[in-house]
């Protein structure tokens, strides 16, 4: 039973060893660290500074097959085009 | 021959009389007109504007304005910085006689030669950016303004922009940047009172165009969400900017604390709130700071969100001098918020004539039994009396009810804990100007 009690604590261990990354401050910015998404105030920020059909929109969704929801980012000009594109299916169907 | 000789002698004479006369006439008529563009002609202008607007002449206010900005183009050329303080002033008779469109243009106008100071002089662009964020915020607080939300995403974005600016000149954490990180939080208060009233939404990307973009719409309480991620993300970044500074002060910490504390409580996440605040108290306690002067701190009675970021211990600065907290309301745009520092009026332009005197406790739970349950307390005024309106009358009394009612204040704290304030919290509360009409069409 003790030894039992071993093996799980030892287990465990050894899956939060796995888990931990080495870090290394001094080392640059990954690629992987750089394509983080943007923050809502650094969306808001671009949105400043950029022409109207250029800003960006981020909105928490909860994709078809999944219950957690995901934060997605779309370009605003992407948007109305979509939102134009569904307008004429439908009036084309509804002719 | 002598008769015509004398003849051509007298036309000659009259034509050089009147060649003389034009002359005369010529030179008066320059006199004239190097006065009216005299430098100081157009602070005599600007000067009898203003009085104009005092007087609720608006129309007379804005030809003086416009004359003095046509004096100080011609003095000192088209692009002159010096036109400012009257362009300013002409912008603030057209928001007065609510012509938007026009307002629009100068606004334009102001926007076009604030830029060009960017390359010239990078604080001279500070300079205009905040008097243009002012007039955007004042045009967004007219209760007759059609569009106040353009205004006011204008003044945000434009803040963004000045953030952007001070980002590629000075460097991404650079003190300049922390009072225009706060305008922009305290944007966002205004934006989700304005969203909480009106179920308005997707500011962000419709409201300072004129295109209006269907679809993808955020909900109110998205809208609301946002603000606050906003609010928390910039006033977290405004810490680390003084945790990362070289004098870096555990006392700057502390209040930075208080103000997410603040921020939390603006959006009824009241757990976090406390725990931001009991954080600040042993922080400041930590640093050495007196215990009777961070409890003295914690006594005062703030309305949310705090108007300016005070960095430094000055543990009496807000508390009045005889104990009673003042709130001027800005706007019936903007329930609950007080208005802008930079719009402060001093004592002596204040409304005595529009105002109530009310007394209330900031905790709705059993005094008599230990304050536990953080999450069931509220920081807003119970028990609310009107001791005194101005004037009196049952309306009057209602109004200030509902105001003061909508008022969040940081809770008083006494050695790290929660106070009950037993009715013992004075506020002077001075009505918006909207308020002033309502009160004045009600009696």
């Amino acid at each position: 039973m003790r030894n039992f009690k071993h093996l799980i604590t030892l287990a465990l261990l050894g899956l939060l060893t796995a888990c931990v990354i080495p870090s290394d401050e001094s080392q640059p910015i990954t690629g992987s660290e750089l394509q983080r998404p943007p923050t809502d105030a650094e969306v808001e920020q671009y949105n400043a500074l950029v022409s109207p059909e250029e800003r960006i929109v981020c909105r928490r969704e909860t994709p078809v097959g999944t219950n957690i929801p995901k934060r997605i980012c779309r370009l605003v000009r992407d948007v109305q085009e979509t939102s134009e594109f569904h307008r004429e299916q439908l009036r084309r169907v509804l002719r | 021959m002598s008769r015509s000789f004398t003849a051509m002698v007298t036309l000659i004479g009259l034509v050089a009389l009147g060649t003389c006369a034009h002359g005369q006439e010529a030179l008066t008529s320059q006199e004239v007109w190097r006065n009216n563009y005299q430098r100081i002609h157009a602070e005599q202008l600007v000067e009898r504007g203003i009085l104009a607007m005092q007087q609720g002449e608006f129309q007379s206010a804005e030809q003086d304005f416009s004359e003095a900005i046509q004096v100080v183009k011609v003095n000192n050329g088209l692009h002159s910085r010096l036109q400012v303080p009257a362009l300013s002033h002409l912008i603030e008779s057209l928001f007065a006689q609510g012509r938007w469109e026009t307002a629009d243009q100068q606004l334009a106008y102001f926007e076009w030669l604030n830029i060009r100071s960017y390359s010239k002089n990078i604080f001279d662009y500070l300079e205009g950016s905040r008097e243009l964020s002012r007039l955007y915020l004042q045009a967004s607080a007219y209760y007759t303004n059609p569009q106040s939300a353009r205004y006011l995403i204008s003044a945000k974005n434009l803040n963004w922009r000045v953030v952007r600016s001070i980002e590629v000149t000075f460097g991404t954490d650079h003190p300049l940047l922390t009072p225009w990180l706060y305008d922009i939080v305290l944007i966002h208060f205004y934006q989700a009172s304005l969203v909480k009233r009106r179920g308005m939404t997707s500011y962000e990307f419709k409201s300072d165009d004129d295109k209006i973009i269907a679809g993808w719409a955020l909900g109110k309480n998205e809208s609301i969400q946002l603000s606050y991620s906003i609010g928390n993300e910039l006033l977290q970044r405004i810490r680390s900017l003084y945790a990362g500074r070289e004098n870096a002060s555990a006392v700057t910490d502390a209040l930075m604390q208080v103000y997410l504390g603040d921020w939390e409580l603006l959006f009824d996440n009241t757990r976090m709130a406390m725990s931001y605040y009991r954080d600040a108290y042993a922080e400041l306690n930590n640093a050495g700071v007196v215990k009777s002067e961070i409890d003295l701190f914690f006594s005062q009675s703030i309305v949310l969100p705090a108007g300016e970021l005070a960095i430094d211990w000055q543990p009496e600065k807000e508390h009045a001098l005889d104990g009673t907290a003042r709130f001027i309301a800005w706007s019936t745009n903007y329930p609950g918020a007080a208005i802008p520092v930079f719009h402060n009026p001093t004592n002596g332009s204040l409304t005595p004539e529009f105002k109530v005197l009310a007394s209330f406790s900031l905790l709705a739970v059993n005094s008599t039994e230990p304050i536990t349950d953080t999450s069931e307390a509220h920081f807003s005024a119970r028990q609310l009396l009107i001791q005194q309106a101005i004037p009196d009358s049952e309306f009057v009394r209602d109004l200030a009810h509902n105001a003061i009612e909508q008022l969040t204040l940081r809770p008083h704290l006494n050695s790290g804990a929660l106070e009950d304030t037993h009715h013992n919290i004075e506020l002077e509360y001075f009505f918006s100007p909207e308020e002033h009409a309502m009160i004045i069409s009600n009696n």
